[in-house]
């Protein structure tokens, strides 16, 4: 902390071009969206006819200070956007304030596209990756427009399975991933037991996806961040979006508040409710009761200028009702709320605060019935945060980044048993992280970005820092070269299932059980050799140590030392990434192709040798393509192929007495953890969008996708029945074909 | 594009090594006995394991010709009894030279010697005995509020909470009604006559600042109406072992599908259970109810 204070005091003073500043100018403001005044993060400002330049901060704040007073052209560029070009002409100390709007290039997707080399500047940072809500809503997912299906078609990024929409990022499992919700931590975001992200696609305004090597802004987990901001709402009229879809039905209303502000309110429900009716008369364990929703809202107000206040929230949840059978039944509500008020100020040219105050809670309430015996529990965790970040823009050349967040995480788990206490569980802890951050520009193509992030986590009493760096050198505009380093710790660990996420426990360190650090090494080259096209390679080195999770093989937790509840290991994983895309035309998309290798080991485990877990996959490739097939039809494919998954082959068989039950046990002898692989992984989806008109009143996209075009029937796992003799192996299969309509109307 | 053929070489060959290649079967030995304190010393299964896509028939791979002995030690590993075994048949050894009782919070250990003077050891300590002191209701309609509840005396460990595993067996096999919630199951009669918890630990049931242990016998534990026996069991670390990991490899839990550990056997030179326990047993009646 106190190399925090140095860093942002003494800086400012201690840098050679301070003696002439008040002869200097300054340029700034804030970047939106013209149609509906929305901040746009990370847009590109640069000095025509120079390298000189800078993007807008996750607020839309831009400025270039220390500038010789004189006529220049600012050029202003952001993905997705009509590029524009602005004169200006800066007197002796002189600060503008000059804000901008850009207009969204409809078109974008079509012929005809202007782009600019820079426009992508920040999105191709090292380790970076941004998905766009079109891509979202584009791609085909599997009955519904998902945010994190859309991720895991990036380069790196891989799912469990079909059913699961969980992250796993250069060898990281979910948990290893910080999920930011304007700013807020989300522990659980998951609808349908983890096939769906909690995350609406109509409510959306940035997803940036950091996979690794991530900079000391962020920090609390050791692979990766995905940060999600909601959109503001529209400030210049109302508009929405209503969207009916097979398995839910969404609508997003926007507007502006007294021409000093936003609204966004955006509601989505799941809609089966009649489907199952139908089945429950002629299918056996339909659901008792099944739905889900989520609300996101958001209100911005501008206090002045300069200043502007926004509050956000979310609140979802799901709920399953199951009979299973006579005296049989399973009952499961889980969910997430979040709520953040945040406040921007621009408090000089060059100095751009924000305070954040966040507040978390995930919950879930699973209650099983079973022959007259009940087990219930009551799992929740309330976060509750205050941050504030501070960016001091020094001059074109140096711009420093501070920052303080603080919380009480609190975690309780109460189960009973047959209506008696059984596990109580009660954590809490306070965590206080500081960061400094300094962007150096060395040279017109060399430039670095290093810092240091301090973390305190008072359950275990552990102090942390983690040194980040990198730098890059940019030998022509076209090529962009890149190295990362950043240690990186955790001081959280997920019990969960690929399978099923509505059980989730989060646990923390404590004494006996450290925190998991690691350190990521990323090197990297971002090539634009012609119009519209880009080429990434990347290739990383991650190391995991002090892993600690839940000890699969505990049988019950009760009065067991918090110690020995775990399994403590280590694991490292490396491989690189390739990404082709071609942004602009007809016919547009990207190719991604990851080889990777990931390999974990723990303590009394596979015989404490390292083994890859089973989402790892060798060779994975993905194929997004979009054609316009005519003004108004538009389609969408995507093919996937991967690595079979690692899965442990069963060799033999045994059998031994069993003085507490019925039938004698029946171990099976395995070989090495997941040292075969299932069969290679490959499917096709494709979507059509038809754009048209409703009833005068607004615009309308209707959408047929079909996933798994030629139902490739992927394997999941396979299962062996003992009961039969000799013992007969099983595959359980991933989706089948499976078609999805929705109709969408934007007003 | 030089670079690019470099690369490609490279990448051919970290992949094309398989750095981490399957394991092939090999038989292995399969050690069968679990000890009951104060109960007489039981027999020993030896047998051997079998591929998975052979037929399986545990008689056929019974192991014979085996030296089988089993000593109990003092605290400083000296035996103070030794129990040589005789095969039987189909791989069953048994002692029959005295009627030794197993005794609790004794070591026990076990040494095998194969013909192919393959060595098999292990063992284990049995866990301390335990009593009931009383028992709410020995007869209770199915499902009725009250439950049969039982105060017990611990078993003792000095080195770690005591581990239980309950179980209730119906006295009446072959007439006796399938309760509800067993009645769900497309499996044989026969596979419920016992019906058992998993491992529970004992501070589930202590009763804060006593040395009494409350047992509440949970309804979902009852597979059928009328006489029924209840267990309880006190658990030695093989068998704790042995149980809780075999409960992670049925699937389940927080491992993925098809990530599959072996077994903690705690036996050297061979896999299966030497185990041992020491119990209570208490017979009860449910009845059932006029409306089920």
């Amino acid at each position: 902390m106190t190399i925090y204070i140095l860093l942002l005091f003494t800086l400012p003073f201690s840098n050679p071009n301070n003696s002439d500043t008040m002869e200097r100018a300054s340029v700034s403001g804030i970047i939106t969206d013209a149609k509906n005044g929305e901040t746009l993060i990370f847009a590109n400002v640069i000095i025509k006819g120079t390298q000189i330049g800078t993007t807008s901060n996750s607020s839309g704040f831009f400025s270039l200070s220390s500038m010789i007073p004189g006529r220049y052209t600012l050029q202003f560029t952001y993905v997705g956007y009509i590029p524009i070009e602005y004169d200006i002409e800066l007197e002796p100390g002189q600060r503008l304030r000059l804000d901008i709007e850009l207009q969204p290039n409809d078109l974008m997707l079509q012929e005809v596209v202007v782009q600019a080399d820079a426009e992508r500047e920040e999105a191709r940072n090292i380790g970076t990756a941004q998905v766009t809500t079109r891509l979202i809503r584009e791609v085909p997912a599997v009955l519904q427009a998902d945010v994190f299906r859309s991720v895991q078609l990036l380069p790196g990024v891989k799912a469990a399975s079909d059913f699961s929409s969980g992250l796993y990022i250069r060898g990281g499992g979910p948990d290893q991933t910080l999920i930011l919700l304007d700013r807020t931590t989300v522990y659980n975001p998951s609808h349908f037991f983890g096939f769906f992200s909690t995350f609406n696609p109509d409510a959306i305004k940035d997803v940036r996806l950091y996979k690794g090597g991530y900079p000391a802004t962020f920090g609390g987990r050791l692979g990766s961040v995905l940060d999600i901001y909601n959109k503001d709402g529209n400030r210049n009229k109302r508009a929405g979006v209503v969207s009916l879809g097979m398995l839910s039905s969404r609508a997003m209303i926007e507007g502006p508040v007294y021409g000093r502000g936003s609204y966004m309110l955006a509601v989505r429900r799941s809609t089966i409710e009649p489907l199952l009716a139908v089945l429950r008369g002629t299918v056996d364990t339909v659901p008792d009761a099944f739905y889900f929703y989520d609300i996101n809202g958001k209100f911005n107000v501008n206090l002045n200028q300069d200043n502007r206040l926004s509050l956000a929230f979310y609140g979802g949840e799901d709920n399953v009702k199951f009979p299973f059978g006579d005296d049989l039944e399973f009952n499961l509500r889980y969910g997430n709320r979040t709520l953040s008020t945040t406040w921007t100020s621009i408090r000089t040219d060059r100095l751009f605060t924000t305070l954040t105050g966040t507040a978390s809670q995930y919950f879930n309430n699973p209650l099983f019935s079973f022959g007259g015996t009940e087990f219930t529990r009551e799992n929740n965790i309330w976060d509750f945060s205050i941050k504030s970040d501070v960016d001091f823009l020094l001059n074109r050349d140096h711009t420093l980044k501070g920052g303080i967040w603080a919380g009480n995480l609190k975690l309780e788990l109460n189960d009973t048993f047959d209506e008696r206490e059984s596990l109580q569980s009660l954590i809490e802890t306070q965590y206080i992280t500081g960061y400094a951050q300094h962007q150096m520009n060395l040279t017109s193509s060399l430039s670095t970005v290093y810092g240091l992030r301090v973390n305190y986590f008072s359950k275990g009493d552990y102090i942390r820092a983690e040194p980040r760096i990198s730098i890059e050198y940019t030998p022509e505009p076209a090529l962009r070269l890149q190295v990362a380093y950043g240690r990186y710790h955790q001081f959280l660990t997920l019990i969960t299932n690929e399978a099923f996420s509505g059980f989730d426990v989060w646990l923390t360190t404590d004494r006996g059980v450290p925190p998991s650090w690691g350190d990521q090494f990323v090197a990297g080259a971002k090539v634009y050799p012609f119009q519209g096209y880009n080429f990434e390679a990347e290739i990383y080195y991650r190391s995991m140590r002090d892993l600690f999770e839940l000890d699969p093989r505990t049988a019950d937790a009760t009065g067991t030392n918090y110690v020995d509840l775990f399994r403590f290991g280590k694991g490292f994983a490396y491989g690189f990434e390739l990404m082709m895309e071609k942004s602009s035309g007809r016919l547009n998309g990207f190719i991604g192709y990851t080889w990777g290798i990931t390999r974990r080991s723990f303590e009394g485990f596979n015989q404490d040798r390292y083994f890859p877990p089973k989402h790892d996959r060798t060779h994975d490739v993905t194929l997004v393509t979009n054609y316009r097939l005519t003004p108004k039809w538009r389609s969408t494919a995507v093919f996937s192929y991967a690595t079979g998954q690692a899965y442990t082959r069963v060799l033999g068989r045994s059998e031994v007495s069993n003085p507490f039950g019925s039938t004698p046990n029946q171990p099976v002898i395995v070989g090495k953890m997941n040292a075969s692989r299932l069969p290679a992984y490959h499917r096709l989806d494709v979507g059509f969008t038809r754009d048209g008109k409703f009833f005068n009143l607004g615009k309308s996209e209707f959408q047929i996708q079909i996933i798994n075009l030629y139902s490739r029937r992927n394997i999941w796992f396979y299962q062996f029945d003992l009961g039969e003799n000799p013992a007969v192996q099983s595959e359980v299969p991933l989706l089948p074909i499976l078609p999805t309509l929705s109709y969408t109307v934007f007003f | 594009m030089k670079y690019l053929l470099f690369l490609s070489i490279i990448v051919i060959f970290l992949t094309g090594c398989d750095q981490y290649p399957q394991d092939v079967y090999v038989e292995q030995y399969v050690v069968d006995t679990w000890l009951i304190a104060m109960e007489p010393m039981p027999a020993i299964r030896l047998s051997s394991t079998a591929p998975i896509s052979d037929f399986f028939d545990l008689n056929q791979r019974g192991v014979t010709d085996a030296q089988v002995v089993v000593r109990m030690l003092d605290d400083q590993g000296g035996a103070t009894w030794t129990g040589l075994f005789s095969h039987q048949n189909n791989g069953f050894y048994t002692y029959t030279d005295s009627d030794h009782m197993v005794q609790p919070n004794r070591i026990y250990s076990l040494e095998i010697i194969t013909s192919d003077n393959h060595i098999i050891r292990a063992s284990t300590t049995v866990p301390d005995t335990f009593s009931v002191i009383s028992i709410s209701s020995t007869s209770l309609p199915y499902q009725s509020p009250d439950r049969f509840s039982l105060d017990l005396t611990r078993s003792v460990n000095p080195d770690r909470q005591s581990y239980y595993v309950f179980s209730s067996e119906t006295l009446d096999p072959l007439n006796a009604d399938l309760t509800p919630f067993y009645a769900n199951f497309d499996v044989d009669r026969e596979d419920l006559i016992r019906v058992s918890s998993g491992i529970i630990n004992e501070a589930n049931s202590r009763r804060l600042g006593t040395n009494f242990v409350e047992l509440i016998y949970p309804w979902i534990g009852i597979a059928f109406y009328g006489p029924n026996r209840l267990q309880a069991a006190a658990v030695d670390d093989n068998a704790f072992d042995f149980i809780r990991a075999a409960d992670t490899q049925l699937g389940g839990g927080i491992q993925s599908p098809g990530e599959i550990d072996n077994l903690l056997y705690n036996i050297d030179g061979a896999i299966g259970i030497f185990g041992s326990y020491s119990r209570i047993t208490l017979d009860v009646n449910v009845e059932k109810p006029d409306n089920l």
